[in-house]
């Protein structure tokens, strides 16, 4: 039993989320691994965005449980959750637009103590994605959009994240960018860190994830290994385009 | 006479801008205008008054470590009391309407004046003589060594603000808030604790705003921070408001008009022309003079 709890890196259980009286989640579990990529999928307003974002203590649940490394943290504020290492690269890229590339990169790692760690980490991301050393110092509002998710994954990466939570990231991308985000997003769990990718392009994320859940008006409806849904007819029909 | 009003402006635009900061800081990270920061500024200029009346003759005496000790307690004190402002009267409405924080803020700003009145008095108070003023004159200007003061000091702290928000971890921080709570939050900052300290930083610089006021117009009374208030909201809103450079460029902006305004029209017209400036800056420059495109915050 202990063996089963300690592979488990998170562990949602029957989480319901309201908006006002609005219920967002209608008791969602799931299960996430550590070293995998997991794929929410689902269509606009099913409840990927409050899923994560429950996750994150963005918002909290009215009823269930969210428990990481064996650890309640559905009560915890945001930012408590972020320095117990789950970081979000929110929708919408969400980079600090008036601040330049650099201070984008020091602020993920916000909750890193050790200096010459965050220097380090920097040089990485340098590395990672030279495009933002080129620019380090120009607001990070005059990036191009691919360039913004770039340093959003990276700002994320800053943090030393265990788990790392996509919300949609390859939305409003160029078609070179969404296969670079995802060719980016497989690299990074190679290193190590878990990923939890929340997607409307179900197709490319069934293709790098290990396991999906299919997520609809709030529940789960569907949960199995990623290539056995790419091949599912509901699926097919629903979200790959017939 | 234009450079003579020139001093005096940019001396007067020394305390306007750093008032104007507390407003401009506050609007930055919670969209909100904190009409108590007048009365911060009053409180801070009393805090400095009984300082100076009542330390002791020993440390009494044109020495900076004296002064250090009397700004500090005016500006602790002012600054404390920001932040339990922020957390009693405003922290409770961060999920209410904007209009209830604004209408808290006018309820906060009448208790203290009101309670200053009641408790200290209601009447104008001498400020006690901090040093012996000396006059000095440069191609025909006059310039003292209070005015100098003012503006070394006034100019001293901001730029160690600038210095703060702009190369320390907490400043980086307090700009990212300002732009987006939820992903300031999502980086691990405690946005409660940014707020607590932008209340902190903005209320201090109010009282040290406060106490050069005093020391600058010789007295000081409970509603003292009412007119300067509105124009250092003026100067926060002429500059951009939210925007620090924009409050300091303002602040002395304003000053100096309003000195040009006293020496070549007429003292009786100073407020006239400076609230005529907030209206042609609202009607065309909306935004201020740094100001941006307000981002919308959810």
């Amino acid at each position: 039993m202990k063996m089963a709890q300690e592979k488990m890196l998170l562990e949602i259980n029957q989480i319901e989320v309201y908006y006002e009286q609005i219920a967002a989640l209608k008791g969602v579990s799931l299960n996430l691994e550590r070293g995998e990529i997991l794929a929410i999928i689902g269509a606009n307003g099913a409840g990927k965005t409050t899923l994560i974002n429950t996750i994150s203590g963005v918002l909290h649940p009215r009823s269930g449980s969210v428990e990481f490394n064996g650890d309640p943290i559905h009560t915890l504020p945001a930012w408590k959750i972020a320095r117990k290492g789950i970081m979000q690269i929110p929708e919408g890229r969400k980079v600090f637009a008036k601040q330049s590339v650099l201070e984008n990169l020091e602020l993920g790692a916000y909750s890193i103590k050790d200096k010459s760690a965050i220097k380090a980490s920097i040089e990485q991301m340098y590395t990672l994605f030279p495009v933002l050393s080129e620019r380090r110092n120009q607001l990070a509002g005059t990036l191009s959009g691919g360039e913004q998710q770039m340093l959003a994954i990276a700002r994320g990466l800053m943090g030393h994240p265990e788990l790392l939570l996509f919300d949609e990231p390859s939305m409003g991308l160029s078609p070179v960018m969404v296969e670079r985000v995802f060719q980016t997003i497989q690299e990074i769990n190679k290193q190590g860190i878990t990923i939890l990718l929340v997607e409307q392009n179900a197709k490319k994320s069934l293709q790098i994830a290990n396991r999906a859940y299919v997520l609809e008006t709030g529940r789960i409806v569907l949960a199995d290994a990623a290539a056995r849904l790419l091949e599912n007819e509901q699926v097919k029909q629903a979200y790959l385009g017939g | 006479m234009f450079f003579q009003q020139l001093v005096n402006g940019i001396t007067l635009g020394s305390i306007y801008a750093l008032f104007a900061l507390g407003y401009t800081m506050v609007y930055g990270i919670l969209l909100m205008i904190n009409f108590a920061h007048s009365e911060i500024f009053m409180v801070g200029a009393y805090l400095g008054f009984w300082a100076l009346s009542l330390l002791p003759v020993w440390v009494q005496g044109w020495t900076p470590g004296y002064f250090i000790l009397v700004f500090a307690i005016a500006m602790m004190g002012a600054g404390l009391l920001a932040v339990t402002i922020e957390r009693v009267a405003y922290r409770p409405l961060r999920r209410a309407s904007r209009l209830a924080p604004l209408i808290s803020a006018i309820g906060v700003s009448i208790f203290l004046q009101n309670l200053v009145q009641v408790t200290v008095s209601a009447q104008s108070q001498p400020y006690p003589d901090t040093f012996k003023i000396s006059h000095y004159e440069f191609f025909g200007v006059q310039v003292n060594s209070l005015q100098i003061f003012i503006f070394a000091l006034a100019i001293s702290a901001m730029v160690l603000l600038q210095v703060f928000i702009t190369k320390t971890r907490l400043g980086k921080a307090m700009r990212a808030t300002a732009q987006n709570h939820t992903v300031s939050q999502l980086m691990g900052i405690n946005v409660n604790f940014i707020i607590t300290v932008t209340f902190l930083i903005g209320g201090a610089l109010g009282g040290l705003a406060g106490v050069l006021n005093g020391m600058y117009y010789g007295s000081i009374k409970f509603n003292m921070g009412f007119f300067p208030g509105l124009k250092a909201f003026t100067a926060a809103v002429v500059g951009g408001i939210g925007n620090i450079k924009g409050a300091m460029v303002g602040g002395f902006l304003l000053g100096i008009i309003e000195a040009l305004t006293v020496g070549y029209i007429s003292s009786a017209y100073k407020d006239i022309i400076l609230f005529a400036v907030l209206i042609l800056v609202l009607i065309f420059r909306p935004t201020g003079i740094f100001g941006e495109e307000v981002t919308e915050k959810i």
